[in-house]
């Protein structure tokens, strides 16, 4: 189960708060909730404090979020050191 | 297009679909170019009421997981209209809608202009939403209406017998299409429902085969036996404290097997290890697209111990909104998935567990008042392992037997000196700490015997020197003021200051007792000679058997053969 709260109060930015696990069915909605943040001058912070579980795809996909200027904050370690080594693999 | 071929198609399109949304989506694009509508709903009657059971707008399709008030209001702002605020939409009467007038395949109700003065209730409602007209067909499943497929417009509309020959002839299709998807999340949710009911029953077999029984027979744990063998038979609310790993969860499994509720499940849910958005969820359930991520209905704990028990353990840790919802289940035995409008009355005894003082919690308004009253019905204490530490050998021989059977080894026997140095340990985590001790022990063991080396750091014998092991604070006899007080060599001092020099007996019996027993535990019983608890405690034996008698201490049970 995954629980998603986008709050948009900053004018400056808008954070997408994930909670509970996140596994590769929920990317959808989490590509939702970044499209429906309005554009205009708004940079993205996706909330990762209260995730548990995060599975390969999401992992991939939360890597990819670097090359559009999303940001993470409050990532479980485990899913950073697993980022940085899937992306060691990679290069 | 002819009609048979529309049939046809629509007939396609529709079964090609599983879910309501797919076959709304499939229906419009299949009948939009026949009958000009923009945007399809079905209404699902339950009993004497319908409810708003799916939507699709043509120009402005549903999102993944966007839940239907969600929609609802997208919906409205494209048309300027102010949003609902998420709020649910409610159930109503049949007799407000023109449901009421359908009675079966073939009728229909054609509302040419919504601005003219309503003849349903249901059409107030629908014109706030900035619909003009529609056209209701009811849904016949088995020669019984299930309900009602509505198709609107933003304008008003002429009714037109040619479109209404085509919406008749394909609500067969349409019947058995939206039968089949209620049918099919109907299905959806069983299956989840017994997944759910599979995945609580195996953990039971594991929590079953953790904690068969409860082991021992000290004073303090008959205590707890006899509350639980009072209360286990009744439905009432129980409250278990305790500090960690002292077997709250065993506690509550004991109650639920022996009361009346022991056929149906036990769901246990821990309070403290969820995601604080996701316990609402968790307890109580979530309808689909109750909040972005809510692909599918999900049904809570309370719910699923329906007819047996919940154990929520860590229930200090609830924030106070979830004391809240909690309170209502309490007080009114019902409740609402999160983003659901339907009451769910549930009948689940609740057992709930704290490591935490909650009069205190209660005291700094951490936790509400009202509800420690509810929940602390029949407080049941679980106590330390410090306190019984008389039930440690049959702990030890019953986790011992236990762990051997798992890793298929033979241990026969516990030696003394490490029966001595469990017996000695203050275990601040309780019968877990233990557990895990003993299982690292067996795995060490080799032998038929466990002996004190394959114990680990902690219950080492001290060196020559005489100088306190390094967790010598974590020793019952340096938590004893009496034998700190006369024993010859230096012990740590529930300080830590390792002081020594006092002679004097400590008046206090309790702790007196504690450590008379723990030296005639050490020693199996013997008061005078070399290996006596006379010679252990610096004290002479007639001045021990003196204080025995007078403390009424039997110093035969102490004589058991490790």
């Amino acid at each position: 189960m995954l629980r998603i709260d986008v709050s948009t109060e900053n004018s400056q930015e808008a954070i997408i708060s994930l909670s509970g696990n996140f596994t590769g069915e929920y990317i959808r909605c989490v590509e939702a909730a970044i499209a429906d943040v309005p554009q205009k001058n708004q940079s993205i912070l996706l909330n990762l404090k209260h995730v548990g579980v995060v599975d390969r795809e999401s992992m991939s996909f939360l890597r990819s979020l670097g090359d559009r200027d999303i940001r993470l904050t409050q990532c479980p370690a485990y899913v950073l050191r697993w980022m940085d080594q899937d992306c060691r693999n990679c290069s | 297009m002819l009609h048979a071929e529309l049939i046809l198609e629509l007939s396609k399109a529709a079964n090609a679909h599983l879910d309501i949304d797919g076959v709304l989506a499939a229906l419009c694009r299949g009948l939009c170019p026949e009958v000009g509508f923009e945007a399809l709903t079905v209404l699902a009657c339950r009993g004497s009421r319908i409810r708003l059971h799916a939507l699709h707008v043509s120009a402005n399709p549903r999102h993944p997981g966007e839940s239907l008030p969600a929609y609802v209001d997208r919906n409205r702002a494209l048309r300027g209209l102010p949003p609902l605020g998420g709020s649910v939409i409610p159930d109503m009467p049949l007799d407000w809608s023109a449901l009421s007038l359908l009675k079966g395949a073939g009728d229909y109700y054609v509302c040419e202009d919504l601005s003219r003065p309503a003849r349903f209730q249901q059409e107030e409602m629908l014109i706030t939403h900035g619909f003009r007209s529609y056209i209701m067909l009811p849904l016949v499943k088995s020669g019984a209406v299930i309900g009602a497929i509505m198709l609107f417009n933003y304008t008003p509309r002429r009714k037109c017998e040619g479109e209404l020959a085509v919406l008749q002839g394909a609500c067969d299709i349409i019947s058995i299409a939206v039968a089949n998807a209620l049918a099919y999340e109907e299905i959806a949710a069983l299956k989840e429902q017994l997944q759910n009911e599979n995945r609580l029953l195996q953990d039971e077999i594991d929590h079953r085969w953790m904690f068969e029984e409860i082991v021992g027979s000290s004073p303090p744990l008959r205590i707890v036996l006899d509350a639980l063998a009072q209360v286990s038979p009744t439905d009432t609310t129980v409250l278990i404290t305790g500090e960690t790993g002292t077997g709250k969860e065993l506690i509550a499994r004991a109650i639920h097997r022996r009361s009346q509720r022991a056929h149906r499940a036990m769901v246990s849910v821990n309070c403290a290890s969820l995601a604080p958005d996701l316990i609402a969820s968790e307890l109580f359930g979530h309808e689909k697209g109750a909040f972005t991520g809510a692909l599918s209905r999900r049904i809570g704990r309370f719910e699923s111990a329906h007819r047996g028990s919940i154990f929520l353990d860590e229930i200090g840790e609830l924030s106070p909104e979830l004391q809240a919802g909690l309170l209502r289940v309490l007080q009114e035995r019902s409740f609402e998935r999160v983003g659901g409008s339907e009451t769910i009355e549930t009948d689940a005894r609740i057992i709930a567990a704290t490591n935490r003082d909650l009069e205190a919690e209660v005291e700094h308004g951490r936790f509400r008042r009202d509800l420690f009253y509810r929940l602390n019905v029949f407080p049941i204490h679980a106590p330390p392992l410090r306190s019984r530490i008389e039930d440690i050998p049959v702990l030890a021989d019953y986790f011992v037997g236990r762990f051997a059977r798992r890793t298929s080894k033979r241990i026969d026997r516990i030696s003394r000196d490490a029966l001595d140095a469990l017996m000695s340990y203050s275990w601040p985590g309780n019968i877990r700490e233990l557990q895990n001790v003993l299982e690292r022990a067996v795995i060490l063991t080799t032998g038929d015997t466990l002996l004190l080396q394959a114990l680990g750091g902690v219950f080492q014998p001290r060196p020559a020197n005489g100088v306190p092991r390094p967790a010598a604070s974590q020793v019952v006899v340096a938590d004893a003021p009496f034998l700190a007080s006369i024993s010859p060599v230096p012990v740590t001092s529930p300080t830590g200051n390792g002081d020594a020099t006092n002679s004097q007996v400590n008046p206090c019996s309790d702790h007196e007792r504690i450590q008379l027993e723990n030296a005639l535990r050490r020693c199996r019983g013997r008061v005078a000679g070399d290996k006596g608890a006379a010679k252990l405690l610096g004290v002479p034996p007639s001045t021990l058997e003196s204080r025995i008698r007078v403390l009424g201490i039997d110093k035969r049970q102490f004589r058991y053969v490790s």
